[in-house]
Parts: structure tokens; sequence; C-alpha cells
């Protein structure tokens, strides 16, 4: 009969979590120290000045709504919105880190040798994804929350100064909701997945489902508040009628927040205790879950999962093209990482359910179309097509570090670097083809604009973003790899070799969103107007494209024979 | 004391019975030696001991403890030396050593010495402050020896644990055998260097394709048999197995 040992079980937790996180820390810590000082120095320049600039947006958006609803005397239901907003970007961004803490790891094989219970576990590895996701609750709660609060106490909505001690209390325990979500529901589907015959593929595309019925919610909610202001005549920026009902609409969706959000805005601290209790009774219902599945999916990975085999065939030996082997080994490689076929499915999945939800249902930005024919919503459809297609080569920029280990292997064999790289390319090319392809049927339906000029200017936006992204990507991973990874989070989290192609994708992405209505005030025949537009939003994509190719032909077997084992 | 009695373990995936209907008892105060061909179902076997893989027939029992019904209570009893090292690179090797003993509940007023003198014994001493990440293969294999015997485990697993050690490591490894051995706790080891599992073990067991051979007290074998070293009568016994089939 199993004994329940609380105190052994504490102590195992809380060294795990500790291991685990230290663990982590270090590693980040090696692989900083191994950039100049330089480098550094400028990465967190960046960091702040971009923190900085995101938080302002951030603030200035919260006080325009939050003086719109006090005067519509919906203050507290925008606090529900808010708490809500952040909540939505833990889910999202939390929820990849969920899965692969609990699901792909790679110290598994050590952890189930010891004497640690799968609940422990699980508690355990749930922690740290909560802990890696406190920072990100702290920064949007403070820029999103603490205006909100600040307005309602100046407009004298009824915003007391506990509303701020609650919401200090909040930045610890609002990340504790969604993430609870994603494991549990993750519990049963990993399970089920790895009944699977392909089981870890299985496991990748439960992920990739979950984590893109999670990103679907939160960027509509997110996009969806851009349509929820108008300016009076006075020049006043008021709710508009259908914001009136989305903002009640999220209060009554979040009434799981009720107890948090009527202790900080609604006149009832007490109520601080019916939102622990709740908190409690949700990790009660994980534990419990865990008991029944948690234990069972680790094991099925450890074993290889999957169903009853077919009837076995004689093995058949065929020779095939040494590039063609390698891709194979990139699709598998993605295929078993859901970290990496979420970034590679976003141009070919997400970016057309978003081109179409902005194109046509959500219009925004010059949301019609000007007197020469520009349709506006050309630069927001652009923009996500091109920073999705871009992600999607993202893959690219873990290319070497992906092989972890194996990297030995690959180095040891008679493979010329350039085959190797060559084949790494060619796998992110055929994902942005693809993205291509799909984002180029979609955009006509999406924006009802047919011209021939858009449609070629879109359909090389896209492959510069593919191509400009995955050259530059594989440079800088061939340049500092990580191939010492254990967990594949390691791989794409806090990476900042992914950061800087990204910033340049968002900023090169950004343009198209400036030039949109510039190009829709002139008033210009509409070829010429997508002429314009396009041809101007190029170039940086272009230079990002033609920079990557550059950087990556010169030479790329010398950075290749430098990297240390 | 290990006890595996009807062992049953079949491969969902490939419909592969790796260890089917095994027996046998290993007592303590015994090294017993594991052996078998590559795919025999060795590593099968030490995972199911060890509770990495589930089983669906058969029981085993660490000291007592049934595994199935108890794995951590099993767990607590066992000090495993996996074949392929997993360790947290991010980590120094004192701080993953000190994570294990948390684990394993040593006493913290014996552990310090206890590291110290194993990593003595190791030539790991002056590394433990270091990075795993910069230990050698060699290293890694030392610090998880060091891991398995930090809490003085009833039951010793070792699975391939020569790999990478140097000649004075792998004479101290054999020789903390033979004391664990002496002291009554149960070593279970193994190994394709037959030579060291023919100068250790006190008897050994030889699987192939997931059935269990015969296992055989090595005293006895080299009286019976001493025109045979304990290599040849494996081939003689798993050829005989595969002509038989």
């Amino acid at each position: 009969m199993r004994q329940f040992d609380v105190a052994a079980e504490w102590r195992n937790y809380r060294s795990l979590v500790a291991v685990l996180l230290r663990n982590a820390y270090s590693l980040n810590k090696i692989k900083s120290a191994q950039r100049k000082q330089s480098q550094r120095t400028a990465a967190l320049i960046g960091g702040i000045v971009g923190g900085i600039a995101l938080g302002a947006y951030m603030t200035a958006i919260s006080v325009a709504m939050a003086y719109a609803t006090a005067d519509a005397g919906l203050l507290k239901e925008w606090i529900y919105t808010v708490i809500a907003a952040v909540q939505l970007a833990v889910l999202f961004l939390g929820a990849i880190t969920v899965v692969s803490n609990l699901y792909f790891s790679k110290d598994m094989p050590l952890l189930t040798t010891l004497p640690i219970s799968a609940r422990t576990l699980f508690a355990a590895k749930l922690t740290v994804a909560y802990v890696n996701q406190l920072v990100l609750a702290a920064f949007l709660t403070v820029f999103l929350v603490t205006p909100s609060g600040a307005v309602g106490m100046l407009t004298g909505a009824g915003i007391q100064w506990y509303f701020f001690v609650f919401e200090l209390i909040g930045i610890a325990f609002l990340p504790v909701l969604p993430l609870l979500i994603v494991a549990i529901v993750s519990l049963p589907l990993m399970y089920a997945a790895s009944f699977f015959k392909k089981h870890a593929a299985g496991k990748s595309i439960a992920a990739f489902v979950l984590y893109g019925l999670i990103f679907a919610v939160y960027f509509a909610f997110i996009f969806g508040m851009n349509a929820l202001t108008v300016t009076d005549p006075d020049g006043n920026t008021v709710l508009n009628p259908q914001a009136v009902s989305l903002i009640r609409g999220f209060a009554a969706a979040t009434v799981f927040n009720f107890p948090l959000v009527e202790a900080m805005a609604g006149g009832r601290p007490v109520l601080i205790l019916a939102y622990f209790a709740g908190l409690i009774a949700l990790l009660a219902i994980a534990v419990a879950l865990c008991s029944v599945f948690y234990r069972k999916a680790i094991r099925q990975n450890a074993e290889g999962g999957g169903a009853a085999p077919k009837k076995s065939t004689a093995a058949q030996y065929r020779s095939a093209p040494l590039t063609r082997l390698l891709i194979e080994k990139e699709i598998k490689s993605v295929l078993t990482t859901p970290n990496l076929l979420i970034s590679s499915l976003m141009g070919i999945v997400m970016a057309p359910v978003f081109m179409f939800v902005f194109g046509k249902v959500l219009p925004v930005g010059f949301g019609g179309t000007s007197e020469g024919g520009f349709n506006g919503a050309v630069g927001m459809v652009t923009y996500l097509a091109y920073l999705m297609s871009a992600m999607g080569s993202l893959t690219s920029a873990v290319g070497i570090s992906r092989e972890g280990k194996n990297f030995a292997l690959l180095k040891s064999l008679p493979i010329a670097p350039s085959v190797v790289i060559r084949s790494k390319l060619l796998f992110s090319a055929g994902i942005t083809a693809v993205s291509v392809v799909v984002n180029t049927v979609v955009f006509p339906f999406a924006t009802g604009v047919t011209s021939p000029v858009a449609i070629v200017g879109f359909v090389l936006a896209i492959l510069c973003g593919g191509v400009g992204n995955s050259t530059l990507g594989l440079y800088y991973d061939l340049k500092n790899p990580n191939l010492k990874w254990t967990n594949p989070n390691e791989l794409t989290q806090n990476n900042k070799k992914m950061l800087k192609p990204t910033l340049i994708s968002v900023g090169a992405g950004i343009v198209f969103l400036i030039l949109s209505p510039v190009a829709a005030m002139l008033g210009w025949n509409h070829h010429a107007a997508y002429a314009l537009f396009f041809g101007t939003g190029l170039v940086l994509p272009v230079a990002t494209a033609v920079y990557g190719i550059v950087k990556l032909k010169d030479h790329p077997e010398k950075l290749w024979d430098q990297i240390e084992i | 004391m290990i006890e595996i009695n009807h062992l049953t373990k079949t491969y969902k995936n490939t419909g592969n019975k790796a260890v089917d209907d095994i027996s046998f008892t290993v007592m303590p105060g015994e090294i017993f030696g594991f052996l078998g061909p590559n795919g025999a179902g060795k590593s099968t076997t030490i995972k199911c001991l060890t509770g990495i893989l589930p089983y669906e027939q058969g029981v085993i029992r660490i000291g007592g403890v049934d595994l199935a019904e108890d794995p951590v209570s099993a767990k607590k009893k066992i000090g495993f030396v996996p074949d392929e090292h997993i360790v947290y690179e991010g980590l120094t090797g004192a701080k993953y050593l000190e994570f294990i003993a948390n684990v394993f509940e040593v006493p913290s007023a014996v552990r310090k010495e206890r590291i110290e003198r194993f990593a003595e014994r190791f030539g790991l001493k002056d590394k433990l402050t270091q990075s795993v990440g910069s230990y050698s293969h060699g290293m890694k294999q030392k610090l998880n020896l060091i891991a398995a015997l930090i809490h003085e485990p009833e039951v010793f697993v070792l699975d391939e644990p020569m790999t990478g050690l140097d000649p004075q490591s792998s004479y101290e490894l054999k020789t903390i055998m033979a004391e664990y051995a002496a002291a009554g706790k149960t070593v279970f080891f193994s190994s394709h260097v037959l030579e060291v599992v023919e100068k250790v073990c006190s008897r050994v067991a030889i699987i192939d394709k997931g059935k269990l051979l015969t296992v055989c007290d090595m005293k006895e074998l080299k009286e019976k048999r001493s025109d045979l070293s304990l290599e040849e009568f494996f081939l003689s016994l798993t050829h005989a197995a595969e002509a038989a089939i």
C-alpha cells in the first residue's frame, strides 16, 4: 500500500523546483557570458527601450479605456477585461512552456528513477512554468491594471487604496489560473495522444491544437479591443455601442475573476479569500487529474507509446540523395518538438485565419477603400501574414542547436557542412513556399483586392520574410549554438538568437502598417498605390533577405568547424 | 533483495515481447551479473526494475516492497547507474549531488562526508564546484556513480557502469561493489565486459530474445565446466538458443 508522506513530497518538490530553476538560470548565464560585453550591453539597452516603449503604449490604451469606461459606469467591467488580458497573455505564452516542461523534457528518464511521486513531479514542473510567466504577468499588470486603478481613483469611480495592494497580490496569483487550465486540459489530451502510433508527432500536434486555440482566443481579444472606441464630435474618446456589450461580455465570461475584481474594485475586499479558495480548488482538480493521467502519460512516453502495430514487413533498403535524407530528418525533428511545430505552422495555418479575420471581419486601419481604390485593410493583413510567415522560418534560428548532443555525430560523418546547411535552408524554404501559396490564395478573399501588383507585392513580402529570417537565424545559430539543452523550451524561450530576426520582422512588418494609411491618403489609382505600398514596404524585407544570404554564403564551413562540443 | 516473478513486458508500438516471463531472485550479499546479447531484453528488464517502464505482467519487489504498488518506497531502496547519463548541465557537480541527497533524504550530518569520500575515490573531488556541462563523458559517469551511492542504497543497480571510466575508477568501482556485497547489500550488474563479470559476480543470469536461458552460480560453473570461460559459456548458450529457434 502506498504511503503518502506529505513532508517527503514537500521536500522533494522544493528540491526539484530549485534544481530546475537553477539549471535553467545557470545555462542562460553561461550562454550570456560567451557573448561579447558590447553585445550584452546592446541587448540590455534594446530590451529596456523596447520594454519602456511597449509599456508606454499599453499605459496609453489603458488610461484611455479607463476614462471611457469610467464615464460609462463600466470601470469595474474594464478591470475584468484587463485582468483577463493578463491571464490570456499568460495562457498564450505559458501554454507551450507548460506542455514542454511536463511532457517533452529530456530529464524524464532521470526523474522517473528517483523516489519522487508523479504528483510531485507534475507540481514541480508546473511551478517552474509559473515562475517563467511571473515576469510577464508583472509587466502586463503594472502597465494595464495600475493605470486603470489610478484613473478610477482620480475620477472617483470607487477605487480605493487597497486596489493596488490586491493588485500586487494579484501579480503573484494571476498566472496560476491560466497555467492550471493548460495543465488540466493537457493531461487527458497528452495521455490520449500517447496512444498514437507515432506518438511523439501525435503529442506535438495535440500541443499545436491546444496552443492554436489559445492563440486564436488571445489575438481575437487583443485586436478586438481596437474596435472599442470612437472619437466624438468634441474630440473625446468614448466607447462605441459594441464596446459596451463586448466589455460586459468579458466580465460575464471571466466570472471566475469575480472575487478578485470585487475585492479590488467592488468595495468588498474580504472576497480576496474566496479568490484564493477558488485557486486551491482548481489546484486540487489538477492534482486529482494528475494522479490519474500524468504517471501513465510519462510512462507511455518512456516506452514509446503507440497503437497496436500492423503486420510486420521485411525491411526495405533504398538509396536516397543525402539532401533528401537530411530534410526528412529536419521534418521529424520539428514534428516531435511542439515549440518548433507551432512556429513552423504559424505562417501556414494561423496567418490565413488572421488575414481573414482582420481583413474581412474586423478590418483594422483604413478599413475602407480610398478614392483611388486602395484598400486600407491590406496594411494589417500584410503585416500579419509577413510576421507569421517570418516566425515560421524561425526553426532555422535553432537549426544547429536543435541537433543537441547529436551534433557530435553529424560533425563526425563525411558530410560537407554546406550540405547540412543547405538542407536546413531547403526545409525552411519549403515551409515558406507553402506559406506563400496558402496566404496568396487567401489574400484576395481576405481583402477583396485582386490587383496583380498587390498580389505580386504580397508574394514577395512573404518570400522575403521567410528567406530573411531563415538565413539570418541560421547564421546566428551557427555562430553560437546551444547544444546542451535538456528541455526543448531552452531552444526557443529566452533565446536571444531568435530575438534579432524576430525584431527585424516586427520592424519590417510595422512599416506595412504605417504605409497603409499613407498610401490611402494619396488617393492614387489603386495599382500605383499598391506599387508604392509594397515597393516601399519591401525595402527592409529584401535588405534582410539579401543580408542573410550574403552572411550565410560567406564561409559557413568556418563557423561550423569552430563549434565545440 | 530483488525479486522478479514472471515479469513480461511487451512494447505496444512494435508488439515486441521484450521480456517474456522471467523470474529470478538476487539475494543480499550477492553481486549478480545480468548478461545477454544486444536486444535480448537486458535494458528493458532494468528499466522495469527501476520504475522507468510499466509492465503488464509479473511482480517486482525491491527489499520486499512491491514496485508497482509503492514505487516511491521501492525506488528509495535503489541506487541506479544508467548507461546513458542524464544530468543537469547547468548545475555544478556538488549541486547535483545535493539535489540527489535531498531526494533520497540523506541526513545533512553525513552527506558532506559521503560525497567527499566517494569523490575522492573516483578522483572527482576537485571538479565538484565546476558545472557538469564542462565534464567529460567519464566524469559524468563518475558523478552518476556517486549519485547512486550517496544514500547507501540497499540495492545497487548498474547498467554498463564501466563505460568511459579510467582504469583507476574501474578498479574503485569493482572494489565498492565487493564492499557492498560484503556488507550484505544487493548488487545487480549488467555488462558486456564478460572478463569483469567473471571476476566480480557470484551468480549470473543470461537472457536472450526476452527469455531467461539460465541462472547459474559462478563457482559451480567454474567447477563443472573448468574448460569454458564465461565468454565461451555465454556464446554456447546464446548460439544454442538461436539454433533451437
